[in-house]
């Protein structure tokens, strides 16, 4: 009897839970849990520091990842130099202050290790590659020949290294030169054409912030006016994402931008002080960080990298250094 | 009947497609931008509050004006912070060669060896207006605490400079449409023709008369032991009138696409006099007794003055011609109603050109002390002390705004005041 109650309690239950399923599909579908619907979780680990305690970089410090050894490199245009950090966030290295590597403006690391610098001479009207070892030694000056007319004003802010191709980007100019190891230009990319600009759109205020490459070759970069990321690929095709505003997933000033080995895509809001995660489907997955000086938050987060483990890093300005937060997926 | 109804429809989508996207090219379009961009209305961003371990801890105080930044210099620096020019005006390497200067001298000290052989320092809240910008770790000076030469004017303290202590951040002009005036309807900073109906905003957004910075309704109370500190200060002078390049390059005066400077029209000492009130001489001839180097509408350089700002190309050169005098290290004012353009190489004539504060100083900051434009503590300026600084050797070129003065007017150059005053 008792059994035959607890089989009708069990029948009842079933045909129960059956009728609600689809309900509860329904209501994830319409509320989703943060962690399941993202499928990502960022949580902050500490800031770059040496054995004095925190570095504080300025807003401008520039980042790149060594993605075979997981170590980040900080350029600080207003401290000059670039800092090493491993993958503790422990300072392990500083160089370039030789008077032979110029003013760096940022630095790629390749899988080997060796170090390719993006340099301007004292004037900082004229640019060189500086290849080093990894201690940051120069090897040789790597001059850039063949770059097409409509470049004569380029003046490259960012360099990236991805399979053999040195991506130089000017953010001001809107203008992508890709060379070879040897400077010379293969490839070329005008932004304001690929992203179809109007004559009323070329102004000096829009203009990209922050520039990334992925291992597909797409480049991606924010433009702060027009509160847009995009992407494009290595073919030239465009396509963006974002727009204005103040809530969840809008750009204030949208700035760097990162993507990380599982294809997201890491904004930085200046204005908000979040950092905006899109999957690589180019859809709002989270964001995290926010104005403020507790341990994760940020004020004027600036440049971003993706570490190879999981690692983001956020640059940021009022003297608090660079924020290193993890990724879960 | 019908098709008149679906074209009307047309051209309304067409005027809020086209119409109303120019707004998205352009934060101010000269005058006020949209609210949002710079202000929360409850306190929070993206759901989360602003005060969470952050405005809201001991010792941070609360953002009174509702703004994103922590105060209004940080809010205007998220976008007007980054390297180079056009209209980044902090950079963090000196290479934001904007008419005004760059802020990041503001953060910079250097040693030097002058000719006396000692070691001097040049201080950074010494190099320009020290505006406070907590977010960019950015304080009040320390050393002039107040506005100095403020005259008739109250005393504005240094504690509560801000760019919204010069800029209107609402573009209003002349107490804007509450007092009267028509729509801005584009900016004021070009030479641009105002549109039908409209008037341009000012120019940079400078403020002019019956602007006060910040609302006097909130206004910063007193600082302790400070007496008669004013409760609201209140602008006597208009915006000064002159055109900018809308294309910067990266030299001012040589940039590859040509000459490219700002073109100042008049007003500049006027208005600066809104602080420094003490400061402004309108007599040229120096004989108010005031003992200070004329500045002013009516501080015309007169045809003396004028040819040998015509006759001066550098140290030892005194070849050049008024068509191509312009020097845009020692710009001058062309006079009220004069024709101006940011590539004219023209220099002054000997009736309406007129002496003004910026034709010594960079409104914003300068590699050297006093923001001058160029180092007044140097025999020859190839050795400024900013150029020579061991502490900073990637400066380079950059307190000369790219120039190389040793390319261009020779290693013997001496100070500038020469342009005018021809003494070497």
């Amino acid at each position: 009897m008792e059994d035959g109650k607890v089989g009708e309690k069990a029948e009842y239950g079933r045909k129960r839970f059956t009728a609600a399923l689809p309900v509860l599909f329904l209501l994830l579908a319409v509320f989703p849990g943060p962690s399941r619907a993202y499928g990502l979780r960022v949580s902050y680990q500490y800031n770059l520091a040496d054995s004095t305690g925190d570095i504080p970089f300025s807003y401008g410090a520039k980042l790149a990842i060594d993605k075979s050894r997981g170590e980040v490199y900080v350029t600080d245009s207003m401290q000059g130099g670039v800092t090493i950090f491993n993958t503790t966030g422990m300072r392990v290295y500083r160089f370039g202050d030789q008077a032979d590597l110029g003013f760096i403006e940022d630095v790629a690391i390749d899988r080997k290790g060796d170090i390719f610098t993006l340099s301007y001479n004292d004037t900082r009207q004229l640019f060189f590659i500086g290849l080093c070892n990894y201690r940051g030694e120069l090897q040789s000056k790597i001059t850039v020949s063949g770059l097409p007319s409509g470049f004569s004003h380029f003046k490259p802010g960012r360099i990236f290294y991805n399979k053999g191709i040195i991506y130089l980007a000017d953010d001001e100019d809107m203008l992508v030169a890709l060379v070879n190891l040897q400077g010379k230009c293969i490839r070329t990319y005008q932004l304001n054409k690929i992203l179809k600009f109007t004559p009323k759109m070329i102004r000096d205020d829009n203009s990209a912030f922050g520039f990334a490459i992925d291992d597909d070759g797409n480049m991606y970069l924010t433009i702060p006016t027009l509160f847009r990321a995009y992407r494009i690929t290595p073919d030239g095709k465009a396509e963006t994402f974002g727009r204005g505003g103040s809530g969840p997933g809008r750009f204030g000033v949208a700035a760097g931008i990162a993507v990380d080995g599982n294809g997201y895509i890491y904004v930085s809001d200046r204005l908000r002080c979040c950092v905006l995660v899109f999957n690589k489907d180019l859809n709002f997955v989270t964001e995290f960080g926010y104005r403020g000086f507790g341990p994760g938050s940020l004020i004027v987060p600036s440049d971003v990298v993706a570490g190879p483990d999981g690692r983001i890093y956020v640059s940021q300005a009022g003297n608090r250094g660079v924020s290193v937060f993890s990724a879960a997926y | 009947m019908k098709a008149v109804k679906v074209a009307l429809i047309l051209m309304a989508a067409a005027l809020v497609v086209f119409g109303l996207s120019g707004a998205a090219f352009a934060f101010h379009d000269g005058g006020v931008a949209y609210c949002e961009g710079c202000h929360t209305m409850h306190n929070s961003m993206g759901g989360v509050s602003n005060s969470v371990g952050g405005w809201g801890s001991p010792g941070v105080t609360h953002n009174q004006y509702l703004l994103k930044g922590t105060d209004p210099s940080s809010t205007c620096l998220n976008c007007h912070s980054h390297k180079g020019a056009k209209y980044n005006i902090f950079s963090t390497d000196g290479s934001s060669y904007t008419p005004g200067g760059d802020f990041y001298w503001i953060t910079q000290t250097y040693t030097y060896s002058p000719w006396t052989g000692n070691t001097a320092t040049s201080q950074a809240q010494n190099h320009g207006h020290d505006i406070v910008a907590a977010d960019f770790s950015l304080s009040t000076d320390t050393i002039l605490t107040a506005a100095p030469g403020n005259g008739t004017q109250p005393v504005y303290y240094a504690s509560n400079l801000a760019c919204n202590s010069c800029h209107n951040p609402h573009g209003r002009v002349n107490g804007g449409t509450r007092n009267g005036q028509k729509p801005v309807g584009q900016s004021g900073s070009y030479g641009y023709t105002p549109v039908t109906g409209t008037i341009n905003g000012n120019y940079r957004l400078l403020a002019d008369t019956y602007y006060q910075p910040g609302d006097p309704s909130v206004y910063d109370p007193a600082p302790s032991g400070v007496a008669g500190y004013p409760q609201a200060f209140t602008y006597i002078a208009n915006a000064p009138v002159a055109v900018a390049p809308a294309t910067f390059r990266e030299v001012e005066g040589l940039g590859t696409a040509g000459i490219s400077h700002t073109d100042y029209g008049n007003g500049i000492a006027e208005w600066c006099a809104n602080c420094h009130q003490g400061f402004l001489n309108n007599d040229a001839t120096g004989t108010t007794g005031t003992h200070r180097h004329p500045a002013g509408d009516s501080a015309t350089l007169g045809p003396t003055i004028a040819g040998f700002y015509n006759e001066y190309v550098s140290t030892g050169n005194i070849t050049g011609t008024s068509a191509n005098a312009f020097l845009p290290l020692v710009p001058f004012e062309r006079g009220a109603g004069a024709t101006l353009s940011s590539t004219s190489t023209a220099g002054p004539d000997g009736t309406n050109a007129a002496v003004m504060c910026l034709t010594c100083h960079r409104a914003h900051a300068s590699a050297f002390d006093e923001g001058t434009r160029w180092d007044t503590q140097a025999e020859f300026i190839s050795a400024s002390s900013a150029l020579i600084a061991t502490a900073k050797p990637w400066v380079a070129n950059a307190p000369y705004y790219g120039w190389d003065i040793v390319a261009n007017m020779g290693s013997y150059q001496r100070q500038l005041c020469n342009k005018c005053h021809i003494q070497d």
